[in-house]
């Protein structure tokens, strides 16, 4: 059983991933960190540096060795728009111009 | 931990003119506002709330970017969940030291609010944030501020005015280094039934950072919008249904509270439908509301005189589910306000699949919430198990979550003419609306320039600020009028970002520094004779002054240096100044060298002598060389030449050359070794000083 130690930067502790083999990759670590955090949101990435050297791992640079510690950052994935899968699991359009009902009136965004 | 601030490698943060925004949240999104503000090396950070479309670690905002060590102060500024749900999680589980102000009834409510919050998420315990434990232990590091009132911490100046909005909502004005930014938060330009309107500050900001939410929309008049509102919920119960406002217990839900209680007071065939105000914490947020009367508008703390107008006469408050008899037509206010979960969205999913009911969503949604789904009108909803009901009951939206529409923000931003206008908190296109709108209102204006930025999450607006700096004169540098061009000299004295000058004697005046003299004290091991050491000092110095009435021999030399003679030492003893340290290291040397070279005793020792130094360019003419040496008395000495210099004594007569330095005597061998020595160390000490 091997370990990697990861520690968001934000906050205080370290915690621990489990895997086997001498080695994970990148992406393994990844959705193994947002599993673990219970991160499910579709536009945010993490970003993986080393705690001593504190370059960060790259898609190319792959592996990272059992044992190692890393730092963790939650960095919002550019190009994505913030949409969410809400709790009922629905996935829409954010179409804000029709979105309004009927109900509400007088709003002229199509004026201007 | 990686660099994260792109610090200027020549110029400090202190001294830099670079002002940095960066939106961690609320950028081109609404939810979990927080917005960091880099200056002068202070760093500021405004609210931290969370998104309420997300859960867990999701709904934060991106503070992996910053390091909560590095931020000076945080600001707050109102109790709604997307501007201060991170806030337990902030300042119990990060490294987070800096002071953290909001308003008075900011605190009491964020206490309450967040303690629904957590209660009605239906989350697991590992998954949330933070505890009940964590939002009380949070609650003794968070300090309050009134309105209009000015702090300082860290260098940075700051006060806030009524947003209007909710209770206590506030926009805080930050003045660093000179520079203002007002933050607005949420607010809103109109009046209602318990609060007042924002206020428009009477300092004019050189930057805006203002909410985007209802962009380029223009909200219906009050009174038409509460008519609405009223016609609805009578309609709805009219046809014998179950009117449903889903809110959380303490914000917009008073203001509707107020509406209903009016209308019903009107319209006694409606006495004997039930109103219901549901939260756990009912009776709680009530007494908050009833407490904070100074906090609201002229007429609500008029009215505070005659009767408590929170004080309801056909709304009762219910605690949960189990207190509620669901026979008939009734009117339930139930949280949270976007239904994720708890009392509103039980009651929604009872109640949705029969036509006679109806709910009506009064406040803003956020992308990701069921309040917002239903507002496509759905065929269907999944409940919180995962079943699949139909949707029946009516859906209705009549906003009435009090933040400013495009009259009212246009009107704000040009009563304050801000040079750059930052737009946070508002959906990505609402918010591109709105920056366009702006930019074209102010396009052909020649004499007002606006810069409108709407930044995305992460990404940072850097602008620059050049700042004039200003130095006052003080006290006794002030008493002359200075004329233009004058040279002022003094000390300069940086508080903060003032500048002040004035001299050493009025330091102790104006701060609390003062004036202190260094003494420094050098202990030498010296084994020799006194009067050897005494008479090479002559040499060396000239004047050497023996200090009277002494329990040991002293003496001051350049008049500045006290010499000490101690038991197999001497002490040597000066206040310390460049000049002073120079000659005390004469004087040191002088020591070190007649302990370490015992030849060179003087056999005519008791004669006290004077070596007078009259030496100019030493490298000029050898008959320029003019050296008064009273070393063997006057009539000694002899210029036979003008080259060379004779010295006779006891009849044995010693040739000196001035350009070789070399002495020739050959009659009396000591007495050459002795003058050579005497020559060479003439030279020594004249070379370096002259």
């Amino acid at each position: 059983m091997a370990h990697i130690h990861y520690k968001f930067s934000s906050k205080l502790s370290y915690d621990t991933v489990v895997f086997d083999g001498p080695n994970i990759s990148l992406t393994d670590l990844k959705k193994q960190i947002m599993g673990r955090e219970k991160l499910r949101a579709g536009d945010c990435d993490l970003q993986i540096i080393n705690a001593q050297t504190k370059e960060e791992f790259t898609e190319d640079g792959g592996h990272i060795p059992k044992g190692s510690s890393v730092i963790v950052r939650r960095i919002p994935l550019i190009g994505v728009k913030s949409s969410s899968n809400s709790k009922t699991n629905h996935k829409y359009v954010e179409r804000s111009d029709v979105q309004i009902p009927k109900a509400f009136g007088s709003h002229r965004a199509h004026t201007l | 931990m990686a660099a994260k601030r792109k610090a200027d490698a020549t110029v400090p943060a202190e001294e830099s003119d670079q002002l940095l925004i960066r939106p961690l949240g609320a950028g081109q999104e609404v939810g979990r506002s927080c917005i960091i503000l880099e200056f002068k090396g202070r760093k500021i950070m405004l609210d931290c709330g969370i998104h309420p479309g997300l859960e867990g670690m999701d709904a934060l905002p991106y503070i992996d970017l910053i390091d909560p060590a590095e931020i000076d102060l945080l600001l707050i500024s109102h109790f709604h969940l997307d501007h201060c749900g991170a806030l337990p999680w902030f300042l119990q589980k990060t490294s987070f030291k800096g002071r953290t102000f909001m308003t008075h009834a900011t605190k009491a409510i964020y206490r309450w609010l967040l303690s629904d919050y957590v209660k009605v998420s239906n989350i697991s315990a590992d998954d949330m944030l933070y505890t009940e434990t964590d939002l009380e232990d949070s609650m003794e590091k968070i300090e309050t501020i009134n309105f209009h009132e000015v702090k300082e911490v860290a260098g940075i100046k700051f006060w806030c005015y009524h947003a209007g909005h909710v209770l206590g909502a506030a926009m805080f004005m930050i003045e660093i280094a000179g520079v203002k930014l007002l933050y607005t938060g949420d607010f809103s330009r109109q009046e209602d039934r318990h609060l007042m309107a924002a206020e428009i500050p009477s300092v004019k900001p050189d930057i805006l950072i203002t909410e985007s939410t209802y962009g380029t929309h223009i909200h219906e008049k009050r009174e038409e919008r509460e008519a609405r509102f009223c016609n609805t919920v009578h309609d709805i119960v009219n046809r014998e249904g179950r009117c449903l406002i889903p809110v959380f217990a303490l914000g917009r839900a008073q203001e509707l509270l107020l509406i209903l209680d009016e209308y019903w007071q009107n319209h006694p065939e409606l006495h004997d439908i039930p109103i219901y105000y549901a939260s756990s914490l009912a009776r709680k947020c009530m007494a908050v509301y009833q407490t904070y009367i100074n906090a609201m508008n002229d007429k609500i703390r008029k009215a505070i005189n005659v009767n408590n107008p929170f004080v309801f006469k056909h709304i009762s408050n219910l605690k949960s589910m189990d207190h509620f008899d669901d026979i008939g037509p009734s009117v339930v206010m139930a949280s949270p306000g976007m239904m994720q979960s708890g009392l509103s969205r039980e009651l929604f999913e009872s109640w949705c699949t029969d036509r006679r009911n109806g709910v009506i969503i009064a406040g803003y949604c956020v992308e990701g919430t069921l309040a917002k789904h239903i507002m496509t009108e759905p065929e269907e909803i999944t409940t919180m198990s995962g079943q699949k009901l139909p949707l029946k009951m009516s859906v209705d939206y009549i906003s009435f979550s009090a933040h400013t529409d495009y009259q009212q923000t246009s009107e704000f931003i040009r009563a304050l003419k801000p040079p750059h206008v930052i737009l946070v908190h508002g959906e990505q296109n609402e918010m591109a609306r709105l920056k366009a709108a702006l930019i074209r209102e102010y396009e052909d204006n020649d004499e007002v320039h606006i810069e409108v930025h709407n930044p995305r999450n992460t990404e940072a607006v850097t602008l620059t600020f050049r700042g004039e700096k200003l130095a006052k004169v003080m006290g006794a540098l002030a008493d002359k009028k200075c004329a233009q061009g004058q040279r002022v000299s003094g000390i300069l004295v940086k508080r903060n970002f003032n500048y002040h000058i004035m001299t050493p004697t009025d330091l102790s005046n104006y701060t609390d520094l003062s004036v202190g003299m260094v003494t420094q004290t050098q202990a030498i091991p010296f084994t020799g004779p006194i009067s050897l050491l005494v008479s090479q000092l002559r040499n060396l110095a000239g004047d050497v002054q023996q200090v009277e009435k002494a329990e040991k021999i002293t003496v001051k030399i350049f008049e500045s240096i006290t010499l000490v003679h101690e038991a197999g030492m001497v002490l040597l003893e000066w206040v310390a100044n460049p000049l002073n340290d120079m000659y005390a290291d004469a004087v040191a040397t002088v020591v070190l060298e007649v302990q370490s070279n015992p030849s060179a005793q003087n056999p005519h020792g008791t004669q006290t002598t004077v070596f007078k130094i009259k030496a100019r360019q030493l490298e000029q003419r050898p008959d320029r060389f003019v050296c008064c040496s009273d070393m063997f008395g006057d009539d000694c000495v002899n210029f036979k030449d003008s080259r060379n210099l004779f010295v006779t004594v006891d009849g044995a007569t010693a040739t000196i050359d001035p350009e070789t330095r070399a002495v020739t005597c050959l009659d009396d061998e000591p007495l050459r070794e002795m003058i050579e020595v005497a020559v060479h160390r003439l030279f020594e000490a004249l070379t370096p000083v002259f």
